[in-house]
């Protein structure tokens, strides 16, 4: 740190903070990740290509002759052969969008999975689907059929307006407490912040909540659906494991 | 060589594309992550912003440090990137939960809660503030090579600093009550 720089909130903020930042912090990827990176990214990777190439138009990178350039690149589990890759740099930077870029490696040698590759292919078209957009607004009431196929959350009007967020924490502190004497109000409550709080900071929170309360009024299936919806909107959450648990009771 | 030489002059090892690749992607992922990118894209996000590095590398001057350089690649790449898919939500981790899992969800945040937690705050900010809020508080830069980073003078990202600190602090703080931020 310069002389002249503020203690940082890891050393000097709240304990939230400080606890979010030393999480943030040692979110690096571990051992296999990078591993596994390393193979995806390093044989893609080429000394610096001397002159920019020309931009490319939209949709143009099919049609672009980027002549092959065939080189070694020491990959870090071996010598890869990469060929023309300065195509998939120019479609990268030309905004083809995330996950839009495509290159087809055909190995000719298989057995090294380091990523020997050999005359890869790129296409524009895209390989993943876009990802739902998915955003925190109040979920309808579920309907008690279980087999409805979970769907995301849906994206919020742009026009909605929220309450106060500074009150929205207590909204919920007051959702859980219910939850030991009247679940009824306590999923009340959490129908309150969806309306309330449709971008709110806690709707995963809100979302724990309202699968506990429906679980202890006895409407599980209503419960597990909202469960999936969750999961889908919500992959990875760190509240997945207690929504598994609540579900198993 | 001289150790004043520019980056451009020093020889092909200083350039090694597999170094320069394994020693930057721990922070490259980390930054692209704090910085808005979702999980599920984080990767190919990261091949992104090497191939930019690679693409470039022969361009950097060697007036700041290489990382600070590419930090200012994973800024502009992840900005590019959340206007691609604005409304992209952010995954906010493979891992599991710790610990127990009796708590009510507004109980004490676990570690990778709390980072969340500092997802969905960061999100709330606007690009420049986000951008000095990472550089800084996570990446833990000297304000300096964030300032050079984001191509801005050093009082601006100063100005931007103290500005996302304030907001994070609110939005922090909104969630104290009940011991869940604590």
């Amino acid at each position: 740190m310069s002389s002249g720089d503020p203690i940082r909130l890891r050393e000097g903020g709240s304990s939230f903070l400080k606890k979010a930042l030393e999480s943030a912090r040692s979110d690096v990827p571990n051992e296999d990740r990078a591993q596994a990176l390393e193979s995806k990214i390093l044989p893609l990777l080429l000394p610096p290509i001397p002159p920019a190439p020309p931009p490319l138009g939209a949709g143009a990178a099919g049609a672009v002759k980027a002549g092959t350039a065939a080189l070694g690149a020491k990959a870090g589990l071996g010598f890869a052969k990469v060929t023309m890759l300065a195509i998939a740099a120019a479609a990268v930077l030309a905004g083809a969008g995330v996950g839009a870029i495509v290159v087809s490696t055909s190995s000719s040698a298989p057995a090294a999975p380091s990523g020997i590759v050999s005359a890869p292919v790129v296409s524009s078209s895209p390989v993943v689907a876009p990802e739902p957009s998915l955003a925190l607004v109040p979920l309808p009431q579920v309907s008690a059929a279980p087999s409805i196929a979970p769907k995301p959350i849906a994206k919020p009007s742009a026009s909605v307006e929220e309450a106060d967020p500074a009150l929205e924490p207590a909204l919920l502190r007051q959702a859980q407490d219910a939850l030991r004497s009247n679940p009824s109000d306590a999923l009340a409550k959490t129908q309150e912040h969806a309306r309330k709080y449709p971008r709110g900071l806690l709707v995963q929170e809100r979302e724990v909540i309202a699968i506990e309360a429906l679980v202890k009024m006895g409407r599980k299936p209503e419960a597990e659906a909202r469960a999936a919806r969750f999961e889908k909107s919500f992959p990875g959450s760190t509240h997945a494991r207690r929504i598994d648990a609540l579900l198993a009771k | 060589m001289t150790t004043a030489a520019p980056a451009h002059d020093l020889p092909r090892p200083a350039l090694d594309v597999g170094t320069v690749f394994r020693e930057n992607l721990p922070f490259v992922f980390r930054a692209l992550r704090r910085l808005g990118i979702a999980e599920s894209d984080v990767d190919d996000v990261c091949q992104e912003v090497f191939v930019v590095v690679m693409r470039k590398l022969g361009e950097f001057e060697g007036r700041s440090q290489l990382r600070t350089w590419i930090y200012g690649i994973c800024v502009r790449t992840a900005s590019d990137y959340r206007k691609r898919a604005p409304r992209r939500r952010e995954v906010i981790t493979d891992e599991p939960p710790e610990g127990v899992v009796s708590h009510g969800p507004l109980d004490h945040a676990t570690a990778s809660q709390a980072r969340d937690i500092l997802d969905r705050i960061l999100s709330r900010l606007d690009d420049d503030k986000r951008a000095v809020f990472v550089l800084y508080e996570i990446e833990e830069l000297p304000m300096n090579e964030v300032a050079q980073a984001l191509e801005c003078p050093l009082q601006t990202a100063y100005s931007r600093l103290h500005a996302a600190r304030k907001r994070v602090e609110e939005l922090a703080r909104e969630l104290d009550p009940g011991g869940y931020a604590s």
